[in-house]
């Protein structure tokens, strides 16, 4: 794709003022992008990619101020045209759809009155307003809404997640833009939705030539989708080139040290890469490189120059250390930046005991059942949520067990009735041998401890760090020769001392996360369930907390329950793995086993969806799964996966499959995983 | 505290702020100064002298006893403070406990603390004042009580409707994973987050407390005359007013001035502590309205 550039970017430099401090958000940035070209935009988050990508449409807040640059779209300077001007540009010529479209849509107006006014604002330019039924009910049957003359009359709330991404793409395509901007599209959404978005983007290019400005933290989406990536830190472009090239072969250590940070089942029982430090502040940046003080390959020149863009092959390198004339060797290199692969290098994940520590037997939590004569007979018409229904699970003592599915699959009630934070409906658990009822409330919690989703939120606010990290010794009146020292708690986790006087909210998300794991390691509990562990972290923190976990696994032979969805951590750390789908468990078994040869037809498609970044993975097959989960509230009769599934047969819409043996302690609920698994081989 | 210093050097960086903190500065000088400031004794009698107009002498006139109308309003914002403070937090204090444990523990006591809350909530609160002031007579201590009273209900929808919404943070729910009891819970991790939004009402009611008094003495059921109170003074230079409206500039003034300066503090102070409370002030300002009435 040489034609001549459809959107060139040249010089720009964005700052932003806030409180009488300068914010340099981006630094002489270059960008160019050709007709139906995807182009992928990654960096650790405060790296300015949203800054680029609002920008891009000249929507930048008003504290920012566009210092210097060109911007050419079409033969003109967005840069240099009045708003209204602009106005119409935006939509017409280069439109964007956003991260989360829950608040992308206005929630008071019916989606078809949305779309019709992106289409009156552009009537002027020939588009006419007869035209627009059906043009509208063509871009969203293209994004796959079913029945889409009916749905324009509906309310952005009666679509899902997943459904509303659909229509702010419609409603972008429906004045045929050349170029699209979108912002973290899928973060908000589930694989199995993540996968079919990407899937229309790709199919846009194909069938429009839209060119794509893709924008992403997810290194594995952007290695799937885009031909082309640069990657930002600081607010530079520190590297550009063609998208295979550059995963195979990152020539800036921070791209290098980026791609070595995911977890994946390669990398299983070996320590993941971290970058040391942050990203610094904008408004205080170092003279020399911008990653200079976390590079491990800096010489004294980096932190004094500032590097230039070297050209390679397929754009160009901002690195002092980088050698056009020596790429290869380079690229092959014992230079490899190594020692970013810091911690102690442990040989694999440690065995678990045979010893079961905690038993569920045919465990349901129901929201909302009716209880009483009145709330039975009212009952029928409003059915309770199942939200867990008819679990079996034992995880010995020591084991790493990882849980996945998609929201609304009942993953994070499972592990909060486990922990007894919500009350079963019926069926058993049995912790240590003993039945939970038995065991007092008190003596339970300084066992068993959870790991919350998000690490800021679930420290309380007004405390302070050492207070934070103290505080189960006095809940439970642990005489202080028995307590570890904050300083030592905080060691653990590889924090230093100083934080101890710190509030929650001067914490960076992956020290939070620390100070969670302090918290819950303090008591030395026997059990913990970790609720998306590493989720709103970036890479490179999200690396060193898998790191610490599993060197905590491995010291103190931990036992956890890793609630997630994402499937290459469980590859990466998990003894076992169990795959939930409406608060059932459709696959359980070794990792390795069932990453080799998954058996549920739902699993297999999670498996394959899961993005890759190493080479080989990358170009495999995927199995798309049509649809959305449906409500656990009147879940599909039989087989629950059946309104999903390419295989499902009649028997599979009337009999519910148990869970039968696949193999050395691998079960799998499908009735025809033999037939399926032959079909593959 | 140097979060509590910053707080402050960041409200006297705003207009609004630093004359709201003139004001009420001076509003608490003058009432700790009183006696010595006050150029004549508020109850000295002068018969030859009534209903002066202003002069050297007397720089707001005399009332119909001949009494220094300014020595009267600056004895008066002593007495107008020393029942708003006492009456706004006294009230907040009963409201935050009861709402903290309603919201928080919920079931029956949640039941039985709103529907009292309801109840006194149904009242105007000048009627309820009047009514209870009826039963247990005049004086400055019930005055205080009458008004505490019909505060707290709103404190009390306020904190419970606070700990409710705070229960469910997440940081709650750690709370519990890790064994901590209610008490520890509601104290510990409730209290200290719900403080912020609170202690903002509180500034922003204690010029409704001033008006609500001085609104009682005005109709004659409040603080009792001779007390130079400002709702005594309004009323007896209203009966006055057809010889001279002297008598009730300055109570009117001092009413004005310090309702707004007291406003102004907790209006910025809102504004800086949490800018998503920004609603808050109009739902006061109609609160402050109703009262008026």
């Amino acid at each position: 794709m040489s034609d001549k550039p459809l959107l060139d970017i040249k010089g720009l430099d964005v700052s932003y003022h806030l409180d009488g401090d300068v914010y340099a958000a981006l630094r002489d940035i270059g960008l160019t992008v050709t007709p139906g070209e995807i182009v992928g935009v990654v960096g650790e988050s405060g790296c300015g990619k949203s800054t680029l990508s609002a920008s891009l449409l000249r929507l930048l807040p008003g504290n920012a101020e566009i210092d210097r640059g060109e911007a050419w779209l079409k033969g003109r300077d967005m840069l240099r045209l009045g708003e209204e001007e602009l106005r119409r540009l935006r939509g017409r010529d280069i439109a964007m759809i956003f991260q989360d479209p829950m608040q992308s849509l206005n929630p008071t107006f019916r989606i078809g009155s949305q779309m019709a006014e992106a289409w009156r604002s552009h009537q002027a330019r020939g588009a006419k307003f007869a035209d627009f039924h059906g043009e509208a009910v063509k871009a969203l049957t293209s994004v796959g809404i079913p029945d889409a003359a009916e749905r324009m009359a509906s309310y952005p709330h009666e679509f899902s997640g997943g459904m509303r991404q659909r229509i702010s793409i419609a409603t972008a395509l429906l004045l045929q833009p050349s170029i699209l901007v979108a912002d973290e599209p899928t973060s908000a959404l589930d694989v199995t939705l993540e996968a079919q978005i990407l899937e229309l983007l790709k199919q846009l290019r194909e069938d429009h030539g839209t060119a794509i400005v893709y924008v992403s933290h997810d290194l594995g989406t952007v290695a799937e989708l885009c031909d082309r990536v640069i990657v930002m830190y600081a607010g530079r472009v520190v590297e550009e080139n063609d998208a295979a090239a550059l995963f195979d072969n990152p020539s800036h250590p921070y791209t290098r040290a980026l791609i070595d940070c995911i977890p994946s089942r390669t990398r299983r029982g070996a320590a993941l890469a971290t970058i040391p430090g942050r990203v610094p502040s904008l408004s205080a940046l170092p003279p020399g490189c911008k990653f200079a003080e976390r590079c491990t390959m800096a010489r004294g020149i980096c932190s004094e120059e500032e590097p230039g863009l070297v050209p390679q092959a397929g754009g160009g390198v901002r690195c002092h250390m980088f050698d056009p004339a020596k790429a290869e060797a380079w690229r092959i290199g014992d230079q490899a930046p190594e020692s970013v692969a810091a911690p102690p290098f442990k040989v694999s994940v440690k065995e678990p005991e045979r010893e079961a520590l905690i038993e569920v037997r045919d465990l349901r939590k129901h929201f909302g059942e009716a209880t009483g004569f009145v709330g039975r007979l009212l009952s029928v018409a409003r059915p309770p949520v199942r939200a867990i229904d008819g679990i079996n699970l034992t995880i010995r003592r020591g084991e790493v067990v990882g849980l996945v599915g998609e929201s609304g699959s009942g993953k994070t009630t499972l592990g909060e009735v486990m922990l007894r934070l919500q009350a079963a409906t019926s069926g058993g658990i049995t912790f240590a041998g003993k039945d939970l009822r038995q065991i007092p409330e008190r003596d339970f919690r300084r066992r068993v401890q959870m790991i919350f989703q998000d690490p800021q939120a679930s420290l309380s606010p007004r405390q302070r760090v050492a207070a934070l990290l103290t505080e189960p010794y006095r809940i439970h009146g642990i005489a202080a020769e028995e307590q570890q020292s904050v300083d030592a708690l905080l060691a653990m986790v590889g924090l230093s001392a100083d934080l101890a006087a710190k509030f929650p909210h001067q914490l960076s998300g992956g020290q939070a996360r620390r100070v969670g794991i302090a918290r819950a390691l303090a008591l030395k509990p026997d059990f913990i369930v970790a609720d998306e562990p590493t989720a709103g972290l970036d890479v490179s923190a999200a690396s060193a907390i898998l790191n610490l976990m599993r060197d905590l696994q491995q010291e103190l032979g931990l036992t956890f329950l890793i609630i997630t969805h994402n499937i290459n951590l469980i590859a990466y750390m998990a003894h076992r793995i169990a795959v939930m789908y409406l608060g059932q468990i459709v696959e359980i078994g070794p990792t390795e086993a069932v990453f080799d040869r998954p058996a549920h037809p739902y699993s297999a498609s999670l498996l394959s969806l899961t993005s890759q970044i190493d080479a080989p993975e990358r170009k495999r097959g995927r199995l798309l799964v049509p649809g959305e989960i449906p409500s656990p509230r009147n879940p599909p009769a039989g087989c629950r996966f059946h309104t999903r599934c390419v295989h499902a047969s009649e028997r599979c819409r009337s009999e519910a499959p148990t869970l039968e043996t696949a193999g050395h302690g691998h079960e799998v609920a499908c009735h025809f995983w033999r037939h399926i698994d032959q079909e593959k081989s | 505290m140097s979060e509590l210093r910053q707080t402050v050097i960041r409200m006297l960086a705003r207009p609004a702020g630093s004359i709201g903190f003139a004001i009420v500065a001076l509003t608490l000088l003058v009432a700790v100064t009183a006696p010595l400031i006050a150029p004549y004794d508020p109850a000295a009698i002068a018969m030859a002298k009534r209903f002066a107009a202003p002069s050297f002498d007397h720089w707001l006139g005399t009332d119909h006893l001949g009494r220094d109308n300014l020595s009267r309003v600056i004895h008066g914002t002593r007495l107008a403070l020393t029942i708003a403070f006492p009456a706004v937090l006294s009230a907040f204090a009963a409201g935050l406990l009861l709402g903290l444990v309603a919201g928080y523990v919920g079931g029956l006591i949640d039941r039985v603390l709103t529907v009292i809350a309801d109840t006194f909530l149904s009242f105007p609160s000048v009627i309820l004042g009047l009514a209870l002031l009826t039963l247990v007579g005049q004086s400055v201590l019930n005055t205080t009580l009458v008004i505490a009273l019909s505060l707290f209900p709103y404190y009390l929808r306020l904190a419970r409707g606070l700990a409710l919404s705070t229960r469910h943070q997440p940081y709650i729910k750690a709370e519990r994973s890790l064994g901590a009891g209610r008490g520890r819970i509601m104290f510990l991790h409730l209290l200290p987050n719900m403080l912020p939004p609170l202690l903002v009402v509180v500034a922003m009611d204690i010029p409704s407390a001033i008006v609500i008094e001085a609104g009682l003495a005005f109709l004659g059921l409040g603080v009792p005359p001779p007390a130079p109170d400002w709702g005594v003074l309004l009323n007896e230079g209203f009966v006055n007013v057809a010889i001279s409206a002297w008598p009730l500039v300055g109570p009117l003034m001092a009413i004005i001035f310090v309702t707004t300066g007291f406003t102004l503090l907790g209006e910025t102070f809102r504004d800086i502590a949490d800018p998503r409370l920004a609603g808050l002030g109009r739902r006061t300002g109609r609160f402050l309205m109703r009262r008026a009435r």
